[in-house]
């Protein structure tokens, strides 16, 4: 696979490059092999909890006992009743918890490309993250009007 | 006036309106009035233009309405002086039905409904007449289809009414199809819907012959539904459930002409194709003796003048299958005002003798009712063919276009008709009004409103054959300019002698029957050849007729019922059967589980991709 | 250079940025007031911001085509055009919802009102994105407002299974968008649509043929979800009955505009070279033309069976939805002036037999076909206007259906597409049986109570629009045609700075 010409989207900058990568006379079975990289991935992902999991096996001392061989996850037992019910207030704050996560995720790289930004296209950078923000600080205030933030 | 013609079917249009708003609130008296000025308006209006049109290809006025990439269809108008005639008869004929249906439909719960639809009718008929595309035609043409259709079923209460309504509606909608095709023919082949330039693209032979032939016959098709003309013809008898002012106006004056006016208005189009008009001559002179045949022995008074109205429509299709425009058209017209007469006559008596219709339970109104006596008189005298009445001079004017077009049989049968004509009318006749009341009460009166217009309608009846003779004056006015050519020249001296004597001697034998008695059936049974007996005797004629004709017709019609009961009904209930078991299946699929619906898109998307797949492999 | 912030024209924007502003004072101010305040302005407030925005719109018609956004978001005449059917849709939507949807039935009138601009303002999107990106966003934005408002009744059973259904449906279509549009990216590098107008036909070239068809097929399922044409659109008959009938008109008519925009431009700008490389006659025309022709069949005879009066108009919207796919598939001269000029034509016959339906579901407190019997004579105004609905929505001569379908079908045979045009017209002909059983039940059956039926200012207003624009596209075909025809169509299909449109 030859890489020939490397294409940056100017718009998208705030998130992230789009890279193009275009193909010189590829044929079909070439296409299959940009795969290859995935599949790789794939066996990667495979091999390493194997090999974690058989060399742990290999190097810790081996005395169960009936408290020590149940199954846990962060303190609770994963097995059970499939319809475990949760408090409808967890998926509440998931859910904020989602969007101030995103705000984040879209905050850090515009923060950090902010001067390449602003030389190009000027202060409008400011104004569109802070569009952007506004209409997360209504939701704030609409999850806090609805009563979300409290726990009762 | 004439550049403003446009507005003579907007004030019936106009009466529709107000009449539709006005409603039930309205006294009798108010909506009548209202109906009969728009009309009377259109009516003047009408002889104004009828005065000032100019000869050839008339008057023209267009606004386009809608264009379909580089074809513009327009809405419009165009008077030239067949139109204007077409103007001046409608709108004459619908303003003496409006004054008459005052008295006719008296107490009517619904009078008011009555006089918009007939104003509604009147705007359609006057509509079409004046309509310069076929598309308008059309539009016009199923328009008055409608009206029609609920006039007949007018009183949708009587089972009869309302089963005449729907055959009149689908019976004629099969000579619609046919129009419509030969529209999209002629759009196809000429590129135009003006009837002008479709007549000049063939005049021009920029159309194939087989094609005009074709286009010929299709409009045909579509006179022959909308006129009554044979193998559709049976709606027409049965439209006579409707209120008889209807019968007058629409079923005998002016709708039903509306099939020979189009034949008419595209001539030009027929005399291109020697098939076309030999079938419109064969069809006509057939029509006119088969129906003539059937108002022998007919009960109804209505019916009878049904029949006579189809014969006569007969009698113009003849005509113009000869090359007889003029005298086509000419018989248009008189035919227009004495059987309305006729209708109007009819529609008196029945009123006197409160809604009966046989003619069986009639008799002796001579006396009581000497007015309409008189002018029905005049209505029989006329369609009879006796000078100087109107229907002597158009009918010999149709048998003369025959002759000389060298249509002998088309002749002769044309002439045999007559005699049946003159029969069955005088029959009728004799059996209102000579000898003795036979019904059961006291004949009531008939209303001045009522009478009037009647008279109008005889003196029209009258005189209206004075336009042709002597000196041709009405066909070198409607031929002047274009291109048609005028008339036949004088008749040969024995052919007026031939249809007078003709029509005498039906109305001898009519007499003889019916006043005199002196031609007892049992006498005429044993003196005369068994022919006689079968043509003269009333049952044995129906019986007669019912072998000669009817039977081979009736195997005929026995076969076609089963052709139509099995293979036809049979592909309509395939048909409703497979929208049904579509629906079934798709409702069934709706299931409401939502999996399912996923399923069904995903399947959809697969099968649609399988189909692609295969459709690339092959 | 660069351009900098000012430099732009920022006035293009104007209609969607006074939705979106009017959306946003409109969710502050729900939450600010009190519970019990009557919240009925609201829909008078964005009946106001929409005609603003209208008015913003049709100023700018006639312009050059215009991008902003860094190339994201283009002014064209299509997407002008569409705009104001789509915001005039809403308009009537919220003359609807002043009247018909009441704080008593559903608690959260305000969020109605916002949600309604929020997904007005998704439409917005949808017709004038010149990116992928902004198309799935402006799509989404339409797609969810829409699942909450189709389950804003929410004490009604009905209505929260129409949202569940529509939710669940949604998303499945959805991703089978988006993995189509993964797969344009993955062929041309690109998220713009000019710039993949230019690449995917290198691609195709270059032996991706089958990728290239694929991704619009997979496309091509989610928008047949979108404009509810068979098979894929199940949902349509739940949803549009169980959810309150304002939303379902809105869902009918906004939703189907915008859906038909996005498919337009998406198609024609994408994949249009594959018509001049004869690619399109073989393979996507006869997909779309049987997607068009069991939409038809489908709608129109599953219709026959109901009795749910809005379950009814559902099926009837699927085969519209059936009709308005010929012209696309068969890219006829007239292709955008005949689709858009049936979905004005739709808009108005729609919204006004969507009036009709909801005044007499509030009357009779059924959504049943039943509550139409005797409407002739409890009120006669109404039974005249339902009927001009239902003469055009079935093709009646002088109507605005039968000019939309005529032009469709002038389309159809212009192109030598006899087959769908006959199937056009026998499905057509099935329609008539259920259309014309509604008027059969408003003029020959005895009505329920023999009461006048009293009918609000409101409504009265959306039928007297309903029946101006149904009878007077009808009459005068040439207005409407003229103006359509005038619009600078084509620019919608080639790059700013280019030449004219190729052949």
């Amino acid at each position: 696979m030859r890489c020939t010409d490397i294409y940056i989207h100017p718009s998208l900058l705030g998130q992230g490059l789009m890279v193009r990568i275009s193909f010189d006379g590829v044929t079909g079975m070439e296409y299959w092999a940009n795969y290859s990289m995935t599949a790789i991935f794939f066996l990667l992902g495979l091999a390493l909890p194997a090999a974690a999991f058989t060399v742990g096996r290999w190097l810790r001392p081996h005395h169960p006992s009936a408290a020590k061989i149940i199954t846990y996850e962060s303190g609770v037992d994963p097995f059970g009743d499939s319809r475990v019910q949760f408090h409808v207030r967890y998926y509440l704050f998931a859910l904020l918890f989602v969007i101030f996560d995103v705000e984040t995720v879209f905050l850090y790289p515009w923060a950090v490309a902010y001067d390449t930004l602003r030389q190009d296209v000027g202060l409008f950078v400011l104004v569109e993250m802070l569009i952007f923000v506004l209409f997360l600080f209504i939701g704030l205030i609409y999850a806090w009007k609805k009563k979300v933030l409290e726990w009762k | 006036m004439l550049a403003n013609a446009w507005v003579i079917p907007l004030l019936p249009l106009a009466a529709f309106v107000l009449l539709l708003a006005g409603g039930r609130r309205w006294k009798e008296g108010v909506a009548a009035w209202v109906g009969s000025i728009a009309v009377l308006a259109a009516c003047v209006w009408s002889l104004g233009v009828l005065a000032v049109v100019p000869g050839g290809t008339g008057r023209k006025m267009e606004i386009p309405w809608l264009s379909l990439g580089d074809t513009v269809i327009t809405m419009g108008m165009e008077v030239n002086r067949l139109n204007a005639l077409m103007l001046l008869i409608v709108s004459l004929v619908s303003f003496l039905v409006h004054v008459y249906s005052r008295g006719y439909m008296r107490g009517d719960e619904r009078f008011s409904v009555f006089y918009a639809y007939l104003a509604l009718f009147t705007f359609s008929m006057l509509g079409l007449v004046i309509s310069p595309n076929l598309l308008q035609f059309y539009i016009f043409w199923e328009l008055v289809g409608v009206c029609s259709f609920l006039l007949i079923g007018y009183w949708y209460y009587k089972p009869e009414a309302k089963a005449a309504a729907k055959k009149a509606f689908i019976l004629t909608r099969i000579g619609d199809v046919g129009l419509f095709i030969a529209v999209i023919l002629a759009f196809w082949h000429t590129g135009t819907l003006e009837i002008s330039g479709v007549i000049q693209a063939v005049q021009d032979g920029k159309v194939e012959a087989g094609i005009v032939t074709l286009i010929a016959l299709l409009i045909f098709a579509g006179a022959v539904g909308k006129s009554g003309q044979f193998p559709l013809h049976t709606w027409l008898p049965d439209a006579m459930e409707g209120p008889t002012p209807v019968s007058a106006l629409i079923h005998a004056a002016t709708m039903v002409a509306a099939g020979v006016y189009l034949v008419a208005r595209t001539f030009p189009l027929f005399e291109a194709s020697p098939v076309a008009m030999d079938t419109v001559a064969y069809v006509g002179a057939f029509t006119a003796l088969f129906a003539a045949s059937i108002g022998l022995v007919q009960n109804d008074i209505k019916r009878v003048l049904a029949y006579s109205t189809v014969s006569q429509l007969g009698y113009m299709m003849l005509a113009l299958g000869s090359a007889g425009y003029t005298a086509g058209v000419f018989h248009l017209m008189t035919h227009a005002f004495f059987k309305a007469l006729l209708f109007l006559g009819a529609g008196a008596v029945i009123v006197a003798l409160h809604h009966e219709q046989d003619i069986r339970r009639m008799g002796g109104l001579w006396n009581r009712h000497k007015g309409a006596g008189v002018l029905f008189l005049i209505g029989c005298l006329a369609i009879s063919g006796i000078p100087p009445f109107s229907g002597f001079f158009s009918k010999e004017e149709v048998l003369l276009s025959a002759w000389q077009d060298g249509r002998w049989g088309v002749f002769a049968v044309g002439v045999l008709a007559s005699f049946f004509t003159a029969f069955y009318m005088f029959r009728l006749f004799f059996l209102v009004f000579a000898g003795e009341y036979r019904g059961k009460g006291q004949p009531g009166p008939v209303s001045s409103g009522m009478m009037w217009p009647m008279g109008v309608l005889a003196a029209l009846a009258l005189l209206a054959g004075f336009a042709e003779f002597p000196g041709g004056w009405l066909s070198h006015w409607l031929t002047e300019e274009t291109g048609i050519p005028a008339g036949h020249g004088s008749a040969p001296v024995w052919l007026p002698l031939l249809t007078v004597s003709i029509a005498a001697a039906g109305i001898a034998l009519a007499w003889g029957m019916y006043v005199k008695q002196s031609v007892s059936p049992e006498q005429w049974r044993a003196r005369a050849p068994w022919g006689y007996r079968v043509l003269l005797h009333k049952y044995y004629v129906d019986e007669g007729y019912a072998a000669v004709i009817a039977l081979p017709y009736k195997g005929l019609s026995i076969f076609l019922r089963g052709f139509d009961r099995y293979v036809v009904e049979g592909l309509v209930r395939l048909a409703t059967a497979a929208v049904q078991t579509a629906a079934r299946v798709s409702t069934r699929l709706q299931n409401g589980q939502v999996q399912t619906y996923a399923l069904i898109s995903v399947i959809g998307l697969v099968l649609l991709m399988i189909g692609l797949a295969a459709g690339r492999l092959f | 250079m660069e351009k900098v912030l000012l430099d732009y024209d920022w006035t293009v924007m104007a209609p969607e940025i006074i939705i979106a502003a009017a959306a946003a004072l409109l969710s502050l101010a729900d939450l600010f007031l009190r519970e019990n305040t009557d919240r009925r302005f609201f829909s008078w407030f964005s009946l106001a911001a929409v005609i603003a925005a209208i008015f913003f719109t049709v100023s700018r018609f006639g312009q050059q085509p215009y991008e902003i956004l860094g190339d994201t978001y283009r002014v064209d005449d299509f997407a002008l055009a569409f705009k104001t059917a789509v915001l005039s849709g809403v308009g009537l939507v919220f003359l609807l919802s002043a009247w018909g949807v009441r704080q008593e039935e559903i608690r959260f009138r305000g969020e109605y009102d916002y949600l309604l601009l929020a997904a007005a303002l998704g439409a917005m999107i949808m017709t004038s994105s010149a990116d992928l990106i902004t198309l799935f966003v402006g799509l989404e934005l339409l797609s969810i407002s829409s699942y909450i408002l189709a389950g804003i009744h929410r004490e009604r059973y009905a209505s929260n299974e129409a949202a569940w259904k529509y939710v669940v449906q949604g998303g499945v279509a959805s991703a089978f968008i988006l993995y189509g549009m993964s797969f344009v990216y993955g062929l041309t590098g690109s998220t713009n649509l000019y710039t993949i107008q230019q690449r995917l036909v290198e691609a195709y070239q270059t032996g991706y043929d089958a990728f290239v068809l694929l991704s619009l097929f997979l496309m091509l399922l989610g928008f047949g979800f979108k404009i509810a044409s068979a098979p894929f659109h199940m949902w349509v008959p739940d949803v549009y009955q169980g959810a309150p009938t304002p939303v379902t008109s809105f869902l009918a008519v906004v939703s189907k505009t915008a859906a038909f925009a996005l498919v337009l431009r998406i198609v024609l700008v994408g994949y249009i070279f594959l018509y001049q490389m004869q690619i399109w006659q073989q393979v996507v025309e006869p997909v779309l033309l049987v997607l068009a022709g069991l939409s038809m069949v489908i709608g129109n005879t599953a219709a026959l069976h109901q009795t749910d009066t809005k379950r009814l108009l559902a099926y009837s919207s699927v085969a519209h939805a059936g009709y308005l796919l010929v012209p696309l598939s068969t890219l006829g001269a007239v292709l955008f002036e005949s689709t858009f000029y049936y979905l004005i034509a739709y808009l108005v016959m729609t919204m006004g037999a969507f009036t009709v339906a909801a005044l007499l579901e509030r009357e009779a407190g059924h959504g049943n076909i039943s509550g139409f019997a005797g409407l002739s004579r409890r009120s006669p105004g109404t039974a005249a206007a339902m009927t001009v609905f239902l003469l055009s929505l079935a093709g009646i001569p002088v109507t605005a259906g039968f000019f939309g379908k005529f032009y469709i079908l002038m389309n159809a045979l212009s192109t030598q597409h006899f087959w769908i045009a006959g199937i056009m017209v026998g499905t057509t002909v099935i329609s008539y049986y259920y259309y014309f059983g509604i008027i059969r039940q408003m003029y020959f059956r005895p009505p329920a109570s023999k009461d006048r039926m009293r009918v609000p200012m409101v409504p009265a207003l959306l039928l007297v629009i309903g029946i101006l624009g149904t009878v007077g596209l009808g009459v005068v075909p040439e207005w409407a045609v003229h103006w359509i025809g005038d619009l600078q169509w084509m620019s919608a299909l080639t790059p700013l700075n280019a030449g004219p449109p190729g052949p």
